[in-house]
């Protein structure tokens, strides 16, 4: 569904991806692990369209995702959930879903999708009223992937899933994301914490200084001496 | 129940000041003196320009150079109606079209600066541009330039433009309203709140702060053809004088930045105890001016809206924190 080639990136003369290949299947979860600085966040940032491709093609369900606006790449189906959640935090929870339908027109259907978000959600649903600044870490983890799920889009890419979360808020998230799996969204699922993002994940990239130098399933990268010495310490 | 209840008699409050407010301003013709409709005629006008900057400001974005759109509009007046006899509101529309498509020029690459560089770059252009108007030849130099004289009624003449700062007023609160209310609102309240999330929801950041810029240039613009054929003679230090940037700015912050009624509010309070009070101070006022932002700033960053919705108690502690912290003060006044 997500096909990326050669994509080369980064900021200004600065290139932090070279010559990435990835993809994601229909229905699937694919983790991208690696390092503080690996350009995680960048290969992210490049396919919604803030970062723009210097080389390499991004193509999402047969149509070229270069050089278009986020808006559009939003509009497409891909939904960003953010580092840090960056929610709006001046806004209630139930204005921050609603900015998440901001590219859908369709007011029955923003109001469908909202019901579908409070039913993998319940807790958001009760506190919608709520300023979403005044939330906890892991409620705003939820309303920041309620937020991008509010696009209706059939690929979510997860920026950090678990930085700065409880092991417990941690654990209530994975099953949530199985379902929201399972009801056919891709799910592109980025962090650090490598064992947590391939027990989620049907399949994984490691991505060290720009370059892809790992990919295959997640158990047999967690089987790997080489995983487990980097990035897992056993 | 309560979010509803209150939410009516906010209504009701609005509907009531509004209309108070209809119909002193539209009988004003009937019962006010020269003076009067002068003041109330400067109010109005400060008012569009609070509303013009309070669009952008909604973004978060601040600018300190709306002074440049308003003198682009005021030379466009004047050059057009002295130099090639074209009529007052074509030349005002004229005026208002330059104003912001030199925002848009500049805002292009400006937009993309954030916090203070915006705020920055913006008092430069203002700065930039007064000097390259106050140095054309056909701009009248320093010298300035005269404009024609409406055949008219002294009284008349008073009325005309109180009418013209009215509609002005009247179209910027109408834009302001279809912007703020609607789809808009959350989009510029979305750049304010974040802006790379804005956009990650897929909100055109660029062109909501283009066109907010632009259109409050615009109405900047408008404002400035009025004030140049209303004081019929202009010159650089009048057209691009800071206080049309400094007053709007501080009338919407006062008002509450990003509110629909926040600027006209703001607006008359600040010019009426400018008038009636700092007028006594000639230079001074300023100072006063300067103070009152400083505190507005730091106590009440929402405007009158925190000041209303401000439980006694708390005033009472801001009061005692103020005192304690400067206990010196309470020395020369008990």
């Amino acid at each position: 569904m997500l096909r990326i080639e050669g994509l080369v990136a980064g900021y200004g003369r600065t290139v932090v991806l070279r010559d990435v290949d990835l993809q994601v299947g229909a229905a699937e979860i694919v983790a991208l692990v690696g390092m503080n600085g690996a350009g995680k966040s960048t290969l992210l940032k490049t396919v919604s369209g803030i970062v723009r491709p210097m080389a390499g093609s991004i193509v999402f369900m047969e149509r070229l995702l270069n050089g278009l606006a986020p808006a559009q790449v939003v509009a497409l189906g891909i939904a960003h959930v953010p580092e840090g959640r960056r929610l709006f935090g001046g806004l209630t929870v139930r204005e921050n879903l609603l900015m998440g339908a901001y590219t859908r027109v369709d007011r029955g259907e923003v109001r469908a999708q909202l019901e579908r978000v409070w039913s993998y959600f319940p807790i958001l649903r009760e506190r919608q009223r709520q300023l979403a600044g005044k939330l906890s870490g892991g409620e705003q983890q939820m309303c920041s992937i309620a937020r991008g799920l509010m696009a209706k889009p059939r690929l979510l890419m997860i920026d950090e899933l678990s930085l700065g979360l409880a092991p417990l808020a941690i654990e209530r998230l994975l099953p949530t994301l199985r379902e929201i799996n399972r009801d056919g969204v891709s799910i592109l699922l980025l962090d650090q914490d490598v064992q947590t993002a391939l027990e989620l994940a049907h399949r994984g990239y490691v991505l060290e200084t720009g370059r892809i130098t790992m990919e295959g399933g997640s158990a047999a990268l967690l089987g790997s001496s080489d995983v487990r010495a980097k990035y897992l310490g056993i | 129940m309560g979010g509803l209840a209150g939410g009516v008699r906010r209504g009701v409050t609005v509907a009531l000041v509004g209309l108070v407010g209809a119909v002193v301003l539209g009988s004003a013709l009937l019962w006010a003196n020269n003076y009067v409709l002068r003041l109330l005629t400067t109010i109005l006008m400060y008012a569009a320009l609070a509303q013009a900057w309070n669009l952008l400001g909604a973004t978060g974005y601040v600018s300190f150079g709306n002074v440049a759109f308003f003198g682009i509009g005021a030379y466009t007046v004047a050059i057009l109606m002295t130099r090639f006899d074209v009529a007052f509101v074509a030349a005002a529309a004229i005026g208002a079209f330059l104003a912001a498509a030199l925002a848009v020029a500049v805002g292009f690459p400006m937009l993309r600066l954030k916090g203070h560089y915006f705020a920055i770059a913006t008092l430069g252009v203002a700065e930039a541009v007064r000097e390259i108007v106050g140095n054309l030849e056909f701009a009248g130099k320093g010298k300035g330039i005269s404009l024609p004289v409406m055949d008219a009624e002294i009284t008349e003449i008073y009325q005309y433009f109180y009418i013209v700062m009215l509609l002005i007023v009247l179209g910027a609160l109408l834009a302001s309203h279809l912007i703020l209310s609607g789809r808009a609102g959350y989009a510029l309240v979305a750049i304010r709140e974040d802006e790379d999330a804005a956009q990650m929801v897929g909100i055109n950041t660029t062109a909501w702060k283009l066109s907010m810029f632009g259109a409050g240039a615009a109405i900047n613009g408008v404002g400035g053809g009025a004030y140049a054929y209303w004081m019929s003679y202009i010159d650089p230090v009048s057209a691009f004088n800071f206080l049309v940037t400094l007053m709007p700015l501080l009338m919407a912050l006062l008002g509450g930045v990003g509110t629909l009624w926040g600027p006209l509010a703001g607006a008359l309070i600040l010019e009426v105890l400018a008038e009636t009070a700092w007028s006594h101070f000639l230079e001074f006022h300023r100072t006063v001016l300067g103070a009152m932002m400083v505190l507005v700033v730091l106590f009440f960053p929402g405007g009158l809206r925190d000041v209303i919705h401000l439980p006694q108690a708390r005033l009472v502690g801001i009061l005692r924190d103020l005192l304690r912290r400067y206990g010196g003060a309470r020395r020369w006044w008990c």
